[in-house]
């Protein structure tokens, strides 16, 4: 078991997401940044599904009460284990009594602590991802209690080569969205050259970019979106939906992020600027 | 009805796009072709998400999504009428009062429309309504047929707490809150009805396709439900069409 001493800012449980349920209106959910999730699943050589807690901006205080395997991937967070530093990428033991402190974040915004055979949170409609009304808790509180499987054997099944560094780029590859041919030629290019900066009421459903431009599009008649579509609303704003969005919404659906984008995404502060690259997709249209 | 065309979402996910509106036959082609998709590529599917006019078509990470795009096509073109499917639809009866602190906005629903709330009970429980899909929170019904009388801008300033089971009014559309929620159209009800639950399969209990009807019924009788649902032994009104 993991004992919660101190909850963090916003800490939950999450797997690569909830799929099958979207045509109930279900969001998918599931870990913001996947590239780091998996990254720290295979490092203890878990299934890359497994359920890691994921952590944001400032961490939780846990207790271990059994034996384990533990590792931090995703952004920098100062950590330690009882009184010594740990390091990211570097899976190491614990054992009962452990106290696990992780601090704030140095750079990027998540971090993902997995657990030798992952968190075993109940399973709710396929997935272990919380989400308010879908599963019984949605954050992380001071004095819950996350089970695991006790274990005290090696430390990794393998070695992984190469390191993933948090991108520091400003570009965001993104395709061009079902209503992006609707803009208007000017837009489209104000669209595509302009700088954003991310709002620091960004969550895990959706980033808001704002900048000094003229963009603006009508509504449009509700229809599917999903993590990554960037809406942009009639009074200028653009929301990218995130892991938690909803299933369909009502904004033009200007750009679509490319998948890694929003991992990429995921680890940017409120505050940081941001701008588009389009990239394209194999083929338009086949009719 | 035109052919819905078949556009590239992102690399593994496709959009059907009818004409932009809303429309009934629209969406009983698009519900009976998602289920022909469902049958014919279930390999390659992870979910399908209908909407008013256009279907998404989520594929697996092994999937090619250029063969599945010629697949679709190719179903779209060759299919006949014999062909075409559409879903078992279910006429469902939902009960909601209508009184007391259930219905907060509908004083001002029937203000606006110069009638009495009586008579706005009268109009929302006479159609029969049909769900277009769910979406904005698990298990919320966008249910289209509300009487032209009815269609009411939504509040100017949102509720940040909805009670769960409000039945409300927000613009040309009705519906149900799933579940506690901000919300900012007008509540005129709420049904003792649970219209989300994990515990069961499927979790929703209204789908795309489903025709509703809304009925009224009194504080008492709305007490009684709810504690049958609660024990699980209350009998929902659902006719299946043949």
């Amino acid at each position: 078991m993991i004992e919660v001493l101190k909850s963090g800012l916003y800490t939950s449980v999450q797997d690569l997401g909830r799929f099958g349920h979207r045509n109930e209106g279900v969001p998918i959910c599931g870990a913001m940044d996947q590239q780091a999730a998996i990254r720290a699943n295979q490092l203890l050589g878990n299934n890359k599904n497994e359920a890691v807690l994921e952590i944001t901006m400032m961490g939780p205080v846990l207790k271990f009460t059994t034996h384990s395997v533990i590792v931090l991937t995703g952004a920098r967070f100062g950590a330690k284990l009882n009184d010594a530093e740990i390091a990211i990428n570097s899976p190491i033991k614990v054992q009962p009594n452990d106290v696990l402190t992780i601090g704030s974040a140095s750079g990027g915004v998540r971090c993902y602590l997995a657990v030798k055979y992952g968190i075993l949170t109940e399973r709710v409609l396929g997935s272990r991802s919380w989400y308010g009304g879908i599963t019984s808790s949605t954050v992380v509180r001071q004095g819950i209690v996350l089970p695991i499987t006790p274990y005290e054997g090696r430390l990794a099944r393998k070695e992984i080569s190469e390191e993933r560094e948090l991108t520091t780029d400003k570009k965001i590859e993104i395709f061009k969205g079902p209503e992006f041919e609707h803009l208007a030629p000017a837009m489209q290019q104000m669209l595509l050259s302009s700088s954003f900066t991310i709002s620091p009421q960004s969550n895990r459903m959706c980033y808001l970019l704002d900048a000094e431009t003229a963009l603006t599009a009508p509504e449009i008649l509700t229809a599917p979106v999903q993590p990554g579509t960037v809406q942009l609303t009639p009074s200028g704003r653009l929301l990218v939906l995130m892991r938690d969005a909803q299933v369909t919404g009502g904004y033009a659906r200007v750009l679509q992020l490319k998948a890694s984008a929003i991992d990429a995404l995921s680890q940017k502060r409120g505050g940081v600027t941001v701008a588009f690259k389009a990239i394209d997709l194999p083929v338009r249209s086949v009719t | 009805m035109k052919q819905p065309s078949v556009h590239f979402f992102t690399p593994n996910s496709l959009l059907l796009k009818w004409e932009p509106q809303i429309s009934t036959a629209i969406e009983l082609e698009m519900h009976g072709f998602s289920k022909m998709i469902a049958e014919n590529c279930s390999n390659d599917i992870l979910e399908i998400v209908p909407s008013y006019h256009e279907l998404a078509v989520y594929l697996t990470e092994k999937a090619n999504i250029q063969d599945v795009a010629t697949k679709i096509k190719n179903l779209l073109v060759n299919r006949n009428q014999a062909e075409k499917k559409s879903l078992k639809q279910r006429t469902l009866t939902i009960p909601v009062c209508y009184e007391g602190d259930f219905a907060i906005d509908i004083e001002t629903v029937a203000n606006m429309h110069h009638m009495n709330p009586s008579e706005v009970i009268r109009l929302h429980t006479q159609p029969v309504y049909s769900v277009s899909f769910l979406g904005f929170l698990p298990g919320f019904p966008y249910v289209s047929g509300l009487p032209e009388k009815l269609h009411t801008p939504r509040r100017e300033n949102p509720r940040t707490k909805i009670a769960k089971g409000s039945v409300g009014i927000g613009g040309k559309q009705t519906g149900v809150y799933p579940q506690e929620s901000p919300g900012g159209w007008h509540i005129i009800g709420n049904s003792p009805l649970c219209f989300f639950d994990v515990q069961k399969s499927p979790a929703a209990l209204l789908r795309a396709g489903d025709k509703i009807l809304f009925t009224s019924v009194s504080i008492k009788q709305y007490e009684q439900i709810a504690t049958e649902v609660k024990k699980g032994t209350y009998e929902l009104d659902i006719k299946h069409d043949d």
